[in-house]
């Protein structure tokens, strides 16, 4: 059994991971969870389970859709993160943390 | 009227023509692109500084300028483009099909604009993936910055979607007649495409098409970009619940005038009169001319608040407006406008091409400049005026100008590739044209949802 207090700690590590200095000002809950996820991206929940329900649907097409989806924003992200690699290596003389040392 | 009938090959033709011109275009395009590329390495090297941003001491106290001025006007010029197609889908207007693939496209290149922006005003852009991704669990609940990261980057996946499924069906039908060098591309566009499908698509694009028109000009141009100034309270030029619509109506303006511009490009230069035909720069000029005065309005619940009875720093900030020629020269120019779409109403006669171009030029230079005033302005003014001291005044610097003609530059080189590998005009609009009704999908639509009222 596993004791609160040591659940609410792995919980705080989980979410503050070395920027405990931030909590209370930052961290779940607080405005942007809910104007995000509650509110702003409500049309894109709704439009995901419409593809599942109603007709004329297939799942396999909407597997793909979703497949659509998750695929750009990685496509987006991973083009984004190997550019800013390079920027890092040719201007700043390696890579940002945590993937190297901070430096000076 | 052309009495030309539209056709297959019409909306082939800027796949298989190279022209002089297009060589031309594309190398000034490339010039501009690279002359700004020169200009971010020489700011990548030497910081932030060569352009006098993020240096609290010359710029009298501004340090966000142009790029971000640019940044907002590159996302509004983005929204035309899916909410115009998104239009033609939900709300039947079918009188925009031609135009509402190339508005989509419109929507991918003005948000790579806009993007591009975001990272090239980060002073360690080095850091932006691994510090956006590696603390978004703690960021996105407080930072407008990372709210805005996030909606971006989800109304680009959402029109890069839209593009791709509605193109399976095309380019299914079309493969014959497109080039055999891209076979690979159009390999991967229509993977698993089967023909029982495109009711099934048709009818997921309908629900993509609702989510983007509700998130993208409410919660994205209305919502999270005004938001990255409008919930700062010691900035009173900025702080304001009416910046959501303000922010939407010149998106919205600039946006449509995006669109007249590109479209009458691609009629010009595909002979396309009989597509894009008078009468869509006629109703887009109508809209252009109902944003205008949305817009204007706006401006004016801000200007009357502002000198009625204000605080003393929103006294100071609305003082600024009435006197500064950055203010009040976009707002002359966007009355102008209002004033010639009036009268063209009133005298049908009065309209002509040329004078929608120009009238769509006007919105978008005076969008992009009120855009930045609106920047700087809320820097100049802050409560307390606590950067009176700062000496300096802001003024572009040269990198800066160089990334407006860039971006505008990646954009035209974006639209001259992607024109060489799909069709810009969506098949359906030339079988909407003809009258044939092949692939239905507004029954089908019809059959699967609540009956909707024509708009």
């Amino acid at each position: 059994m596993i004791a609160p207090a040591t659940l609410l700690s792995a919980l705080s590590w989980l979410l503050y991971h070395g920027y405990e200095g931030t909590e209370g000002v930052t961290g779940f809950p607080n405005i942007g969870t809910y104007i995000i996820f509650g509110v702003v991206l409500v049309p894109i929940y709704v439009m995901i389970a419409a593809w599942f329900i109603g007709e004329p649907k297939d799942t396999k097409t909407g597997l793909m859709g979703v497949t659509y989806l998750v695929g750009i924003t990685a496509q987006m992200w991973i083009g984004m993160f190997v550019l800013t690699m390079i920027i890092a290596v040719v201007f700043y003389g390696g890579l940002p943390e945590p993937l190297a040392s901070g430096g000076p | 009227m052309s009495t030309k009938t539209p056709s297959e090959a019409d909306i082939l033709r800027p796949i298989d023509n190279f022209s002089k011109k297009y060589f031309i275009l594309f190398g000034v395009a490339g010039l501009a692109l690279g002359a700004f590329m020169v200009g971010w390495m020489y700011q990548l090297w030497q910081g932030m500084a060569v352009t006098g941003l993020s240096d609290w001491g010359s710029g009298g106290g501004v340090t966000w300028g142009l790029y971000i001025g640019a940044f907002i006007w590159w996302v509004g010029i983005a929204h035309g483009g899916i909410i115009l197609s998104a239009a033609v889908r939900l709300l039947g207007m079918d009188r925009y099909m031609p135009v509402a693939r190339l508005a989509e496209m419109l929507t991918l290149a003005g948000l790579s604009a806009a993007g591009f922006f975001i990272l090239v005003h980060m002073g360690r852009p080095d850091r932006m993936v691994t510090s956006v991704l590696g603390h978004y669990h703690i960021t996105v609940n407080n930072s407008p910055l990372v709210w805005d990261v996030t909606v971006i980057t989800a109304y680009f996946v959402l029109t890069a979607t839209y593009l791709a499924l509605t193109l399976r069906y095309d380019i299914t039908r079309l493969r014959g007649q497109l080039p055999d060098y891209l076979e690979p591309v159009y390999k991967v566009l229509t993977l698993g495409y089967t023909k029982k499908e495109d009711k099934v698509i048709e009818r997921m694009v309908w629900w993509l098409a609702l989510a983007i028109i509700i998130m993208a000009p409410l919660l994205l141009h209305g919502g999270v970009i005004p938001w990255l100034f409008a919930v700062l309270p010691t900035y009173p030029g900025w702080f304001s619940a009416v910046q959501g619509p303000q922010f939407l109506t010149i998106a919205l303006t600039s946006a449509i005038s995006g669109v007249i511009i590109l479209s009458y490009a691609f009629r010009r230069a595909y002979d396309w009169d009989h597509i894009i035909t008078d009468d869509i720069f006629r109703g887009l000029m109508l809209w252009l001319g109902f944003f205008c005065l949305l817009f204007l309005w706006l401006q004016l619940q801000q200007l009357t608040v502002g000198s009625f009875a204000p605080a003393t720093d929103l006294a100071t900030a609305t003082d600024s407006k009435f006197s500064h020629w950055m203010y009040v020269v976009p707002m002359l120019m966007v009355l102008g406008v209002l004033a010639f779409i009036f009268a063209q109403t009133v005298r049908p006669s009065l309209f002509s091409k040329t004078r929608s171009i120009i009238a769509a030029v006007l919105v978008l230079m005076a969008t992009l400049v009120e855009k930045t005033y609106f920047v700087i302005a809320g820097f100049w003014y802050p409560t307390f005026s606590i950067y009176e001291a700062t000496p300096g005044d802001y003024f572009p610097s040269v990198i800066e100008l160089l990334s407006l003609t860039g971006t505008i530059g990646l954009v035209v080189l974006f639209f001259l590739v992607v024109s060489k590998l799909v069709p810009v005009v969506e098949l359906h609009a030339i079988e909407h044209l003809n009258g044939e009704h092949g692939h239905d999908h507004e029954s089908d639509h019809e059959a699967a949802t609540e009956p909707e009222v024509d708009a």
